[in-house]
Formats: C-alpha cells, structure tokens, sequence
C-alpha cells in the first residue's frame, strides 16, 4: 500500500512521516541502547500499519495518529526510558471450562 | 396492646376510650405473608437501545447496534441498562464510569440527542427507541469513550488555583473569606467537569482547540470571583481574547445540558461584563 514518496503528499501522509520523524527525534535524546530499541519498535509498527491499513479508512488513520502523538508526547518527558510493546495473536482464546 | 390479625394492611384505629388511648395496629395474617410477589411471570416490558459502536481493533465504520432489554428487570437509569448489556448480552461494549451517582462525570454521553449523565438520565418509559451516542464532536477511542485530553488542557490553560500575590493576613492560618464572598462561588464550585455542556456548545463544535468552552470559563469565573485570589486582572487579561471567550454567542446550550443544573452562559456574560468594566 505505498504511495511512491516521489509525488505530492497529501496532508495526512505529510502528518504520518512528520510523528515518524519526531518519534526519531525524542530517540535520539535516549540512551544509546535504548534509542536503538525505541527505532526497531517504531519503524516496525509504521511500517506494518503502512501495510495492513487501508490508505482511504482515514478514521483509523486519525485514530492512529491521535494515539502516537500521545505516546510520542509521553516518550519526550525526561523520565521515559524506553518502549516495549506486546504482540497480542489475533487467534482466538480458549475458554477456560471451570 | 389489642392484637388483630387482618388481611386488608390499612385499619382505622376504632374508637378508644378517652381515658386509655389504643392503638389497634394491623398484622397481615400469615397467608399474606407467604404470597411471593410474581415478579417475572407478570409479562415483560422490553426496550429497545441503539448504542454507537466503534472499535479501533477492527477498523471500519461505526455502527448503531440494537439491544433488547427487558425494563422490569433492570434499574431505572441509563447506566443500569448499559451495566446490564455488558454483563448479560455483550461484555465487549466500552463506556467510562464510576460513582453512579451523578458526582463523578464520568459517564457523560448523549443520551436520545441531549447530553447527561448516565446514572442520572432515567430510561424513558414507552416503547420508542433509546439512542445512545458519545459526547457529540469528540474523538472517539473505542464506542462510548471518548478523547478529553483537549477539554482538559482547556482546564489546565486557565491556571485553577488559587494565586497570591501576598503571604496571608495572618501567616499560617486560612485565608478568611465572609460568607457573602463565598455565596459568590455557588453555581461555579458544584462543577464536575463531566463535558457535557462544552460538547453540547456549537461555537465548541467548531473552533475546539482556540475556543475554551462554557466549562472551562465556568472555572475561570469561579477564580476571577474568589475573593482570595490576588491575580483578577491577570486572569480576565489572559481570556480577553477573540476566540477563547469571544466565541460564544449567548447560545445557551451549556445551561440546558448541565447535569448538575449549573447555568455556564451566565457565567461568561459576567465575565464579559467585567471585561468591560474592570480589565482591559
């Protein structure tokens, strides 16, 4: 689902890349160590979300958007050292029979 | 103490006597006693609820989904039903709150088009339709909750404590206020900053981030009024701006929807009175 980067972004894409580049902006001002973590985890989710989102489904996308600038605002506090994030398989659960 | 067993529970006391006053008092026989009221044998009453639900997990378009609730075996208010769906029908429907009992507003939402509380609107007997939605104009994160972070940064912005410029009369003691100074404070201090007069605001609908909203200058009068705040002039400047106070056009809405009875609208005309006679 790339839009070739080349041509005219539209707003959103241009909001999209601009969280992406603050995310990579509040990493570097971590630890070493950490920075590489907080990179692997943030290119990862965006470029999975790049993926699997539909391009036109623009609530998600504003969804999304509204999301990462609060973790990003909750990653620039000096206190925040890192991110981890926790991979929930889409499978279904077994219920337990008591 | 005359005994009389009876079936009937409601028994004029008879005649008695000047001198000894009795009181007859009516026990319900045993028979009486062990009749069970019929409860759900005696017919249902069932009600329709259409609820907004989004879900972010799988992203498509929110939908109005229907619910049957049967109101004979559930509490009279909004939020009795919304409990009872979630424990009974479908435990995946997402709604904030948490008193029950209209103090805390959290579960402010919009409830068949006016904003309220939902432990405080009761359900509407009759057969039409409930409709619930969240607050109106605000970003939703999963089907009832929505995003508050901007209305209460609105909060934040208008610095709600109180500011001295000078130590205390007398150091180490309260600041004393007359009772007269502190009536002034009533119909401002009882807000709980549930939303649903600013979501229920036009001008908020539209200008969100540059307009604070009834609720918010509801709070900046509460402060310019305290008697013991020194900074007035500072915090009628700070609002003194087209679109923070400005935008409000004497709509009215806020005092409709507030579900403490507060009246925001006059609220902001004093603020706009005492920018014109007191600040700049």
């Amino acid at each position: 689902m790339g839009a070739s980067k080349g041509q005219k972004l539209s707003g959103m894409q241009k909001q999209v890349l601009s969280l992406y580049r603050g995310f990579l902006r509040a990493a570097r001002s971590k630890p070493a160590e950490d920075r590489r973590q907080i990179e692997s985890i943030v290119s990862a989710e965006f470029r999975q979300n790049s993926k699997q989102v539909d391009r036109k489904n623009f609530l998600y996308i504003e969804y999304l958007l509204r999301r990462g600038k609060k973790q990003l605002d909750q990653l620039k506090s000096p206190d925040t050292i890192g991110l981890s994030s926790v991979n929930v398989s889409s499978s279904k659960k077994q219920n337990a029979d008591t | 103490m005359n005994i009389t067993s009876c079936v009937s529970s409601s028994k004029v006391a008879p005649a008695a006597p000047a001198a000894r006053m009795v009181l007859d008092r009516a026990y319900a026989s045993e028979a009486e006693a062990q009749k069970v009221e019929p409860k759900a044998t005696g017919g249902t009453n069932m009600k329709t609820f259409q609820i907004y639900r989004w879900n972010p997990d799988n992203p498509s378009k929110p939908q109005l989904q229907d619910y049957k609730i049967d109101l004979k075996e559930c509490g009279p208010m909004v939020l009795d039903a919304l409990i009872k769906i979630k424990n009974e029908m479908d435990p995946t429907l997402t709604f904030r709150r948490s008193c029950r009992e209209g103090i805390c507003g959290s579960c402010a939402m919009n409830i068949n088009g006016c904003n309220g509380l939902a432990c405080l609107t009761k359900i509407e007997s009759g057969a039409s339709e409930t409709t619930i939605t969240p607050l109106p104009h605000m970003f939703v994160i999963k089907d009832l909750v929505v995003d508050m972070t901007n209305f209460y940064n609105q909060y934040k912005s208008i610095e709600p404590w109180l500011k001295r410029k000078n130590p205390p009369p007398t150091a180490g003691k309260e600041i004393p206020q007359s009772k007269k100074d502190r009536a002034k404070l009533d119909g401002m201090y009882e807000c709980i900053l549930c939303a649903c007069c600013s979501t229920s605001c036009p001008s908020y609908w539209w200008n969100p981030e540059s307009y604070l909203g009834p609720a918010a200058l509801l709070h900046a009068n509460r402060w310019i009024s305290d008697s013991r705040d020194e900074y007035t002039k500072e915090r009628l400047d700070a609002i003194n701006d087209e679109y923070k106070l400005y935008r409000c056009h004497t709509i009215l809405n806020c005092a409709r929807a507030c579900p403490k009875g507060l009246n925001p609208g006059k609220q902001i005309q004093h603020i706009k009175q005492l920018e014109l006679t007191g600040g700049a």
